[in-house]
């Protein structure tokens, strides 16, 4: 009820207001007439001033005025009055000042005419327009593809502010590219003409810096490029701990404590461009208890544990018994049989983990949960070996003394695969070939020694036997026999006669002939 | 073209000559060889210097790995040897490599005996 009176006076007021404004309008006498009062066209910088005086027609009238012309209109107070404004060829309004205090812009005004009025409309060249064409380019994985393009029409000869996207999450703007420039955001210049920009955005990067200790300098640094579809591996560290295994990264992200395990690919974390993790290493002891196992000649000796931190007494040739058939030197270990080189030397001492890093380098260990046993073989020098036979020397060139020691030695073979041995001869004397008789058995001693001072002994028997021999004679022919030659044996040959005799020989000459 | 092909070719028949005539050289080294020995260690047996088997065929190794003297591996079984009856035959193999880088073998078998008239 209340609000309804206020209305009533509201409007009674209103209506009281228009009455007293009309009371004071007067009728003008020269209605039609022209006050023409025309400044004309003048230069204010470079836009070119025209000053219009406007006359209405009617009360509610549309005046459209022809340029060049200065007009003036007289009417009716509280008038309606639009005006709008012809552009000559080549001109736009630049803007309309209202009574020389309000700015109008447009080529139009609608007023409402309180008192006399007076428009300037300030008139300028029409500018000539420019396309600016943009393309938003995105690059990735050394490529690059359009993300977006669009097109605007610049006036020319005005000053155009490049105007930067905004890039998807993940995404900055990298740089522009305008004929030949590179610019950066707040690059502008004066449109001289059509002009083809070019912007590219890149994915967001996050540099992992690795370090090896806290306090430490950095290992190496890798930039993680933001994608949510995919996952990259870290790097290992180039820089191995010995006797340590590397376990994966640890490190804080956004206040975050993480931890990439080894070989697990990890997601890049959304942040601004630039962003720099810091990470450090885990590590964790490749064993506890570190067992050297000794094997040689088909027996294993297993030594006893060694701490990750301890040093390792490798064994001595007294120290197991290998009771080896062949004799020769033992000159220390290898991580692999059959191996002349050795690895280490006997009874040398070396560091467990040094031993471990070695073996593993080399894939010769077995582990066992936290127990690690390395085998050793024994590698050692093979003792030469000698092979010699009865010798049968004549009597005769021994009694002329031509049986001389090399001739002796150039009897003997020796096998050595490590060395070229020359054979000695003990207990050789010339005067026991000089004066030696028929029969005579001379028992001499060969010895070979090789570069490592493995000696080998074999006792030699040579025979002097004399001319025509006071041997005693066997009755018979020496000769060749084929299947062939079978039937040449004579009719009284104990090899026809003697079945036993004939059937061993039909079995040698058939055996040889299989061949 | 035809230049290359008439090379390749002497180059070729150069090898097969050297193949051959390595193969024929040690055939014919060897068989000397164990002929000699055989008979070195038979006439010992004849001359009751050997009186064993074992010394037998040791004579006769030892006699034939001293005349041969290519380089080559020997390789030596017994088919018999007997000093009483009067026999000794062998296969001998011998293992080489010839001019081209080819492995090759070599095998003499060779049988000799003491012949005797028969006495009831």
């Amino acid at each position: 009820m209340r609000r309804k009176n206020i209305y009533w006076a509201f409007g009674i007021v209103w209506v009281c207001l228009l009455l007293f404004m009309q009371w004071g309008i007067k009728a003008d006498a020269s209605s039609g007439s022209r006050n023409e009062f025309n400044l004309g066209p003048k230069k204010e910088g470079e836009a070119i001033l025209f000053v219009y005086h406007y006359k209405l027609n009617d009360f509610t009238g549309r005046y459209e005025h022809k340029w060049g012309d200065g007009a003036a209109y007289v009417t009716e107070k509280l008038s309606i009055f639009e005006l709008v404004v012809n552009k000559p060829a080549g001109y736009e309004v630049a803007f309309m000042k209202f009574d020389g205090v309000s700015t109008l812009y447009g080529d139009r005004a609608r007023i409402v005419m309180l008192t006399d009025h007076r428009i300037d409309v300030y008139m300028r060249p029409a500018p000539k327009y420019q396309q600016m064409v943009y393309y938003y380019k995105i690059q990735k994985n050394g490529g690059r593809k359009l993300f977006s393009s669009r097109s605007e029409m610049v006036s020319r000869g005005s000053y155009f502010r490049v105007p930067f996207i905004t890039p998807p999450i993940g995404w900055h703007v990298a740089y522009g590219y305008h004929y030949g420039t590179i610019f950066q955001e707040g690059y502008g210049y004066t449109v001289g003409g059509d002009n083809v920009l070019e912007i590219y955005m890149d994915v967001n990067r996050n540099y992992v810096d690795f370090h090896l200790e806290k306090e430490g300098g950095q290992l190496g640094r890798q930039t993680l490029y933001y994608d949510s579809e995919q996952k990259v591996k870290l790097k290992e560290p180039e820089q191995q701990k010995p006797g340590y295994q590397f376990m994966g990264w640890k490190g804080e992200v956004f206040g975050r404590e993480v931890f990439y395990p080894k070989d697990e690919p990890v997601m890049a974390p959304y942040s601004d461009d630039g962003h720099v993790i810091d990470l450090y290493p885990v590590w964790e002891k490749e064993f506890e208890n570190l067992y050297v196992e000794y094997n040689g000649n088909g027996v294993a000796y297993k030594s006893v544990a060694y701490g990750f931190a301890e040093q390792c007494k490798l064994a001595e040739e007294q120290t197991y018994d290998f009771s080896f058939e062949e004799e020769g030197k033992l000159l220390g270990w290898s991580f692999w049989p059959g191996k002349k080189e050795t690895d280490y030397l006997i009874g040398e001492t070396v560091d467990a983990i040094e031993l471990f890093e070695k073996a593993k380098k080399l894939g010769a260990y077995k582990r066992r949960g936290k127990d690690v046993t390395i085998s050793f073989y024994v590698v050692r020098d093979n003792a030469p070996k000698i092979l010699v036979y009865p010798a049968y020397i004549s009597l005769a060139e021994a009694q002329e003394g031509k049986i001389t020691k090399e001739y002796l030695c150039s009897l003997i073979k020796i096998r050595d695969e490590d060395d070229a041995i020359v054979p000695t001869l003990e207990g050789y004397e010339e005067t026991l070939f000089i004066n030696g008789k028929d029969k005579d058995v001379l028992t001499l001693t060969v010895v070979a020694k090789d570069s490592r001072e493995n000696v080998s002994k074999e006792e030699w028997t040579v025979f002097l036997v004399g001319a025509g021999g006071k041997h005693g004679r066997r009755e018979g022919r020496i000769r060749f026999i084929s299947k062939e030659y079978m039937g040449t044996l004579a009719e009284n040959s104990v090899w026809r006669k003697d079945s036993v005799l004939q059937e061993e020989l039909l079995r040698c000459v058939n055996e040889c002939r299989e061949l | 073209m035809l230049g290359f092909m008439c090379f390749l070719m002497f180059v070729v028949g150069v090898m097969s000559m050297l193949t051959v005539d390595a193969k024929y050289s040690r055939k014919n080294e060897l068989e000397v060889a164990m002929m000699s020995a055989m008979k070195y260690a038979m006439e010992g047996v004849l001359e009751e210097r050997i009186q064993t088997d074992e010394e037998l065929e040791r004579s006769f190794q030892n006699s034939l790995r001293r005349q041969i003297t290519s380089k080559s591996e020997l390789s030596v079984d017994m088919v018999e040897c007997d000093v009483k009856d009067g026999i000794l035959s062998a296969k001998v193999k011998e293992t080489f490599t010839y001019p081209t880088g080819k492995q090759g073998e070599l095998t003499v078998n060779k049988t000799i005996i003491v012949d005797r008239e028969h006495r009831e």
